[in-house]
């Protein structure tokens, strides 16, 4: 492995980080939840086009 | 996202159907991080008519009428689209009977409860399904004993048991 210094012990920090993050986006009120997913659905198009794959529909919020 | 529920709440008021409960990745949302998804899926009631055939027809010509557009399974409602899935099986049944009663900014919504949410996605079982339920039994606050309940009413038990030792750590 190139990386021989790095192991699961160095990376665990990382880990709790993510899922401490995780928590904190589940406590988020609902408005905003929503608000993120429409944000998750504008990168996974990008990645769409940049892979040259066929784009979805983004949720039209505006009120 | 308001608006779409307004709508949908018309619908209900109109009598087009006679209830309804946000269900899938938006209701997984409701108590999880936000889910990667592209629609709205609501459960729907159908009001008791003489006839055994289910169809959403009436929900489809009602929303053509107020000029939203069909797109594949879904028809576009102010912006997001929604998929109307009519009851298909007894969990479903009972998971929209006992949906709760919430708010999305000032409209009133019902919402399938996080027990409900975990039990339909273990009987669907698609890899999705495998995958969203392992981040929410994590994420989620249940009713364990709720939980039971429904798990054992559904004949799931053995199947909970077993996506516990496949795909959870604890």
């Amino acid at each position: 492995m190139r990386n021989k210094r790095i192991t699961s012990k160095t990376v665990a920090p990382l880990f709790r980080a993510k899922e401490r993050r995780r928590k904190k986006l589940a406590r988020l009120p609902i408005e905003e939840k929503v608000r993120i997913i429409v944000e998750l659905q504008t990168i996974e198009n990008e990645i769409r086009r940049a892979t040259g794959r066929p784009t979805k529909p983004e949720w039209d919020l505006r009120e | 996202m308001e608006k779409t529920l307004r709508v949908l709440n018309e619908l209900q008021d109109a009598g087009i159907i006679e209830k309804y409960a946000v269900g899938g990745a938006v209701a997984a949302t409701f108590y999880m991080e936000p889910v990667a998804t592209y629609d709205l899926d609501i459960f729907v009631v159908l009001p008791e008519k003489k006839t055994v055939l289910t169809t959403l027809s009436p929900i489809y010509e009602y929303l053509r009428g107020k000029g939203y557009a069909e797109q594949e399974a879904h028809i576009i409602i102010e912006g997001v689209p929604v998929q109307f899935i009519p009851i298909y099986n007894a969990l479903v049944e009972e998971a929209v009977d006992h949906a709760r009663n919430t708010r999305y900014g000032k409209v009133k919504t019902r919402v399938l409860r996080p027990e409900y949410l975990a039990a339909i996605m273990l009987q669907t079982n698609r890899p999705k399904d495998r995958t969203r339920l392992t981040a929410f039994v994590e994420e989620a606050k249940m009713d364990k004993e709720n939980l039971e309940r429904i798990l054992k009413d559904h004949g799931l038990t053995r199947k909970w048991q077993e996506f516990g030792r496949r795909f959870r750590a604890k």
